[in-house]
């Protein structure tokens, strides 16, 4: 019960809007309450890449750089236990 | 080992590790992020000279302890070899989870506060203290949801694990602030549950405040100065629970290494008090 949890979980933190119907009811939406997580995953990975290709993040600037991270973080997730 | 973990302390980033070691300054204690220095590079050699000098705490990210999955052992060697090598006074980790079926969030993620989470968190615990031969502390965490199968308060979850596994309690004031915030706990609550001896660390940090449409939640993104709401707050578990050593963190926008030494004399001045 405990794993399939955090299976549905992982899963709605990478596609927020299908949030699954596991959360007590709140002041927020389960969509809303699942994109804190969801922009917290890319947000921590965009740093990471920001700081291993920083002549790139240089050259395209911050913007387009974000974009090619997160599509880049989507294909590829993440694999490693070290933070940064 | 240099001595015991004491007083104030900051959390220490890459970007300052050669500023500590060229200018040593006055501040009683440092503590890393142990998976930073897993690897024998750059930052674990700076940070070997560091620990010569400073006590030092491994604060983990990676254990992963509140998963449905398996301990990850090689996490586990990792850990080990690093302990060893730094010889902290103080090991940590969190009341979360990161990880599950081999995919990695990145993040500390809430644990449902059930009798089979609170299983096997302990038994997580236990194995990690077994490994390492020695007593872990464990973060009460910051949360912005709630599962609908969580029959257990946080605090008593939190409260409990010294008791079941032999843990000590590493107590973040600023998640108990931003949990009570954004589930409209009472941090009294929370607070009159914990037992003043198993507190061994105390962690500050800043949170962000994100407007959504039915109001205001707290995000504990540590990238800011330490709230008034905050210190307030740390005053007076202090006031109840004595001098305990205390750590400002500060992960996000990370700002020069004087504005984190000023933070925490401010947590000095409590602990003087």
């Amino acid at each position: 019960m405990l794993k399939q949890l955090q299976v549905d979980f992982y899963q709605d933190v990478l596609n927020p809007k299908n949030a699954k119907n596991y959360l007590a009811n709140g002041r927020f939406t389960a969509v809303d309450l699942m994109h804190v997580y969801h922009n917290n995953y890319f947000s921590n990975l965009t740093s990471a890449l920001e700081k291993t290709y920083s002549c790139v993040l240089r050259l395209v600037g911050k913007k387009f750089f974000n974009m090619l991270a997160k599509d880049f973080i989507k294909k590829n997730p993440f694999k490693n236990r070290q933070y940064d | 080992m240099v001595g015991k973990i004491n007083n104030y302390g900051i959390g220490l980033r890459h970007q300052h590790l050669q500023q500590v070691i060229d200018e040593k300054p006055n501040i009683n204690w440092f503590e890393v992020h142990s998976e930073n220095f897993f690897y024998d590079n750059l930052a674990s050699y700076q940070l070997e000279q560091i620990a010569q000098n400073y006590p030092i705490s491994l604060h983990g990210i990676g254990l992963s302890l509140g998963s449905g999955d398996v301990l990850d052992k090689n996490h586990l060697h990792k850990l080990k070899t690093a302990v060893d090598r730094f010889s902290p006074d103080l090991i940590s980790d969190h009341l979360s989870w990161s990880s599950i079926n081999g995919h990695y969030l990145n993040d500390l993620l809430p644990v449902p506060y059930t009798q089979e989470s609170l299983n096997n968190f302990v038994n997580k615990v236990k194995q990690v203290q077994d490994f390492l031969g020695r007593k872990i502390l464990i973060e009460n965490p910051s949360s912005y949801i709630c599962f609908k199968d969580s029959n257990i308060s946080e605090w008593d979850f939190f409260a409990a694990l010294p008791s079941l596994s032999g843990c000590g309690l590493l107590l973040d004031v600023n998640n108990v602030y931003v949990s009570c915030f954004n589930h409209g706990y009472k941090a009294q609550d929370y607070l009159n549950c914990i037992d003043a001896k198993d507190v061994k660390e105390i962690h500050l940090a800043g949170y962000t405040e994100k407007k959504l449409e039915q109001g205001t939640i707290l995000i504990d993104d540590h990238s800011k100065r330490v709230s008034d709401e905050v210190w307030d707050l740390y005053q007076k578990i202090i006031q109840k629970i004595g001098n305990t050593p205390t750590l400002i963190e500060w992960d996000t926008d990370i700002p020069d290494l004087s504005i984190l030494l000023d933070e925490a004399k401010k947590a000095q001045a409590v602990l003087d008090a």
